[in-house]
């Protein structure tokens, strides 16, 4: 009872007291003058990312006064949080800028955000709370899973913030105090709720469906969050107090309900028995099966449906393609189907990405043009290099086959590097270009792009290679 | 943006230049003048003709001699005031007064060919003449030149420039010794030097006899060798570096057998004059109609604005006649060019914007059509060009549609108005480079349009990109129209519907710092 009584007020007067001081935070932050020089914007973004944990975490600490956990393990597990995140933040983001963005389908992002993203980020979580002190003495009470989730998930949040500070080169002081506490208070509250679920898995002995419903909320919650307040945060109006807004309801909501569940639980655990010989089973070693295999099992199971549903979608993102077929240029090929058809004509057809990364946006081009004369291939393609060194600054040709086919027809695949201006800013294309002589004419395949995403490319390239027809000459 | 173009224009210039050593230190070029007076390559002796036992080797001086006989050829197109090499070749000069043979893939379909002479063998050519092309043979391939003026643009006459004799080809055996001169690209930029034997002949019918019309060799040649000099033992250009037949390959990157042709062929090649002139005023035969948009034969002279749906009736009354017009598009919905020409004759159709070349229709008669969806606003170039006939009686037509004006709206408005901004990050305050902001047609939302399986950018009323303060403009764009707006960025966009309303009575104007923000 006492336990009860503690925690209560541990937990109301913490909330209440961290809520304060994230204001505080956001309300000075609004009045720290933004940086004049880069530098400044990214350091001032990166100490801001810190603050909310700090505070959070801080009080939440202070508070748990009855059997406070070791400082230095909550440290630990912090840390793994942030740990975890660095891990799975340039895959998610991989898997957010080249597959989802690649579905239109509100319903279907959000379906594939929970079963991919979201499910990436619990798991690893969960995993950090598993493997760093679930085997441990000092998880011993039900408050012991929250503090320790808590402080999974305000590591967490504090690398992803610290890594979208990183993307957008800095941010304005007000900026990035918004988006800290808005990823401090989702990723804290669901780490809290995978918390009190190992809590009650470890204490009260529950069994694994139990572990299993666990992450399955907490990475719902997390998927419809993050669809929803990508929705709202994408404008022409830059309005970061929505997304603050939807994070505050989210924290409120799911901190309230799991207060009462965890209420509720305590005090039907403790209505007739003593919280010590709760406490003499959770230390006992003689569980009645072993709660750390299942939790591998539900993890490594997890995170394997979550990496086959991103494969598969990337599967299917980029094997969506059209078939360009066009009589003039005596050729049929399919393109991926969301490029832009920039610029059609009987000798050329242009193929831009305007969702492609980079300034220079990945190209595919196709061209054609008849033979004159008496010609080679190798002629012609040491004719058009000659050419591209002539016009093209920095041009350098990296690899060469002579061994290639083209539905049929002998091809000659070159690759080169290049520097050309792009908006007024200089930039490296990386470029590869096939030429095919079938029938009375030279086929040119191009593609280009910046280095940074010329290699996904190459996958659509080739895909677009293996597509190509040739037709027979009209008359 | 105009100013990142011409700066670039700048760089790329200064690139070509740096090709050519000493155009750094004397900025006004000049034509090089040939240093001894008439050097003429004679053989060691005009009475050592068969009968004589053949030299064994080119001596060092005739080496010398033939590289200052043999240019190398650009074919350059002029951009503004910057001329921008298209591709390039060699030749060989045949007379004192500036005769130059070379191949016909060389200099046919050339807007203007520029003569680079060799100064030193170390050196790259140096730019020194514009020539003309005064007789051709597409199916031989070969192609005789006039130089006509020098680099400035002066009319010149030379009387002594260093050349070759012509040999007779007909006399060569197999297994005789040949040496290939030329600028082959892939050796460098000087001129290259290389030699072999004669592996073999190839005969055909050719002008009612039936002779010699490929020599090939085992010297190597690359591509820039084209129209260059292949020489006997008596220095005597014996035939024209035209081709490599790759069958014969040696696992190396260019090489293998060459193809020659015999010089004894120039002589049916002197049976087919050329374009007469380069410039517009060329004399029309008696009785034609005068085209009444020459001249019009490049940018600066394009017929225009050509109205939507008017019919051009005009000539291409050489074959290197290249006929411009130009028209403007106040939207980015499609254009549509067709063109078509006399029976028998190929003329094709380019569309052009005032850089390059971003569609064509080259098919092998002259009737051509190009569908394009042009990614700006403004003003575009049609460009007509024959790559066989010409007819000073008979006219093509030529048509160019567009959306002009409104079409937004279902108002026939003027030319709608220009909108600049400023495109800017507002969670980092940074402007937004390289990002496409646009404006979707009436009644277009944000969902048909991003959410289609292909973005259709006819749909776009107006868009420009953004430059690196994020600044953008967008030109042309209808007035009393509501538009939803995007902005595209990296892999990410934002839309949003019904974003900017464009009163009918708007003028030009700014729409300021848009401080936007892109989802998680």
């Amino acid at each position: 009872m006492e336990e009860q009584v503690a925690f209560r007020r541990s937990v109301w007067a913490s909330s209440l007291i961290t809520l304060i001081g994230l204001a505080l935070f956001i309300g000075i932050s609004a009045l720290i003058p933004r940086p004049g020089n880069s530098t400044g914007i990214l350091l001032l973004g990166v100490f801001v990312a810190l603050v909310p944990a700090l505070i959070w975490l801080g009080f939440f600490y202070q508070q748990d006064r009855s059997e406070p956990e070791p400082k230095r393990l909550v440290a630990r597990i912090f840390i793994f949080g942030a740990l975890a995140a660095a891990v799975v933040v340039p895959l998610t983001d991989q898997i957010a800028s080249q597959t989802i963005s690649q579905f239109s389908n509100l319903i279907v992002r959000l379906v594939l955000t929970v079963f991919t993203i979201s499910l990436i980020q619990e798991v690893f979580k969960v995993a950090m709370v598993r493997y760093v002190v679930l085997g441990t003495d000092q998880f011993d009470r039900h408050p012991d899973g929250i503090v320790y989730g808590l402080a999974a998930g305000l590591g967490f949040a504090t690398v992803l913030t610290i890594a979208f500070v990183l993307r957008v080169n800095g941010v304005v002081p007000l900026a990035g105090a918004i988006r800290a506490v808005d990823n401090a208070l989702v990723h804290g509250v669901l780490g809290a709720v995978s918390g009190y679920y190992i809590g009650r898995v470890k204490i009260d002995g529950k069994k694994l469906s139990w572990m299993a419903q666990g992450l399955a909320i907490v990475t719902v919650v997390n998927g419809i969050y993050q669809v929803a307040s990508d929705e709202l945060s994408r404008s022409l109006v830059f309005n970061p107090w929505y997304s603050l807004g939807a994070a505050l309801v989210l924290a409120l909501a799911v901190g309230v309900t799991l207060f009462y569940f965890f209420r509720r639980a305590l005090r039907r655990a403790t209505g007739e028995l003593k919280t010590v010989s709760i406490q003499i089973h959770a230390r006992s070693k003689d569980m009645p099966w072993d709660i750390h295999v299942r939790y591998d099992w539900l993890l490594i199971g997890a995170l394997v449906v979550a990496l086959v549903v991103s494969a598969g979608a990337g599967v299917i993102a980029r094997g969506q393609t059209r078939a360009y077929d066009s009589a003039d240029m005596a050729v049929v090929f399919r393109y991926p189907a969301r490029w832009a058809v920039q610029t059609g004509g009987a000798a050329s057809v242009s193929l831009i990405d305007l969702l492609g990364e980079g300034t220079f946006k990945p190209s595919l081009t196709v061209m054609t043009e008849k033979l004159r004369g008496e010609t080679t291939l190798d002629f012609l393609v040491a004719e058009r290099l000659t050419n591209h060194e002539h016009q093209n600054l920095l041009y350098s040709q990296t690899s060469r086959r002579d061994d290639l086919t083209v539905d049929g027809n002998p091809a000659i695949q070159v690759e080169y590097r290049y520097a050309t201006e792009a908006s007024g800013q200089p930039v490296v294309v990386n470029g590869i270009e096939t030429y095919v002589l079938a029938g009375t004419r030279l086929y040119i395949f191009r593609y280009e792009a910046e280095p940074g995403s010329f290699e996904r490319g190459q996958v659509q390239y080739s895909q677009l290679l293996r597509s190509v027809r040739f037709q027979a000459e009209q008359p | 943006m105009r100013k990142v173009l011409l700066a670039f224009a700048v760089i790329a210039l200064a690139a070509l230049a740096c090709n050519v050593p000493g155009a750094a230190e004397s900025p006004a070029l000049e034509p090089v003048q040939p240093q001894p007076t008439a050097e003429v390559i004679q053989p060691p002796s005009q009475s050592s003709q068969p009968s004589d036992r053949p030299p064994d080797e080119l001596t060092v001086d005739q080496i010398e001699q033939i590289s200052r006989a043999s240019v190398q050829i650009l074919a350059v197109q002029q951009q503004g005031g910057a001329l921008r090499p298209l591709w390039s070749g060699s030749g060989t000069i045949i007379s004192p007064t500036g005769e130059i043979v070379t191949n016909c893939h060389v200099a046919c379909g050339a807007p203007l060919l520029e003569i680079l002479m060799t100064v030193t063998p170390d050196q790259p050519p140096q730019e020194s003449y514009f020539a003309e092309i005064t007789y051709a043979d597409e199916q031989l391939d070969l192609a005789i030149l006039q130089i006509t003026t020098d680099i400035n643009g002066n009319p010149v006459s030379p009387t002594n420039l260093p050349y070759l004799e012509i040999g007779d080809s007909d006399q060569l055996r197999l297994g005789d010794k040949i040496y290939i001169f030329g600028y082959p690209g892939v050796g460098g930029e000087t001129i290259t030097f290389t030699t072999g034997s004669v592996s073999g002949f190839e005969s055909a019918t050719v002008g009612g006899v039936s002779q010699r019309v490929i020599i090939k060799t085992d010297a190597a040649i690359a591509s820039g060798n084209s129209g260059g000099t292949a020489v006997d033992l008596y220095g005597r250009l014996i035939a024209i570096p035209t081709a490599v037949n790759p069958d014969v390959r040696e696992g190396v990157t260019i090489g293998g057998l060459g193809i020659l042709r015999p010089v004894n062929l120039l002589e049916i090649v002197r049976q087919h004059p050329g374009a007469p002139a380069t410039s517009g005023q060329a004399s029309l035969p008696p009785g034609s109609d005068p085209d009444p948009y020459e001249p019009n034969d490049s940018f600066e002279e394009a017929t225009g604005p050509v109205a939507s749906g008017e019919t051009i009736t005009a000539y291409i009354s050489w074959q290197d006649d290249v006929d411009f017009y130009f028209f403007e598009v106040s939207n980015t919905q499609p254009i549509s060019a067709s063109l078509s020409g006399p029976f028998g004759t190929d003329y094709d159709l380019f569309l052009l914007d005032g850089r390059q070349v971003i569609a064509s229709s080259e098919s092998t008669r002259s009737e051509e059509t190009i569908e394009f969806s042009p990614p700006r606003t403004g003003r575009y170039w049609i460009a007509v060009a024959s790559y066989s006939g010409a007819s000073t009686s008979d006219p093509y037509t030529l048509t160019i549609s567009y959306a002009s004006g409104g079409g937004a709206g279902g108002q026939a408005e003027g030319r709608g108005i220009t909108l600049t901004g400023q495109a800017v990050d507002g969670n980092s305050g940074v402007p937004l480079a390289g990002g496409t902001f646009g404006l979707l047609m009436p009644g277009v939302t944000c969902r048909q349009f991003f959410n289609a399986p292909e973005l259709d950018m006819s749909k776009v009323v107006a868009s420009g990109q953004t430059d690196k303060s994020g600044f953008f403009e967008l030109v042309g764009v209808p007035t009393g129209v509501v538009y939803s707006a995007f902005f595209i960025y990296q892999s990410n966009y934002i839309c949003e519907d019904a974003w900017l309303e464009v009163p009918s009575d708007a003028v030009d104007s700014d729409l300021g710092v848009i401080e936007m923000s892109f989802g998680r």
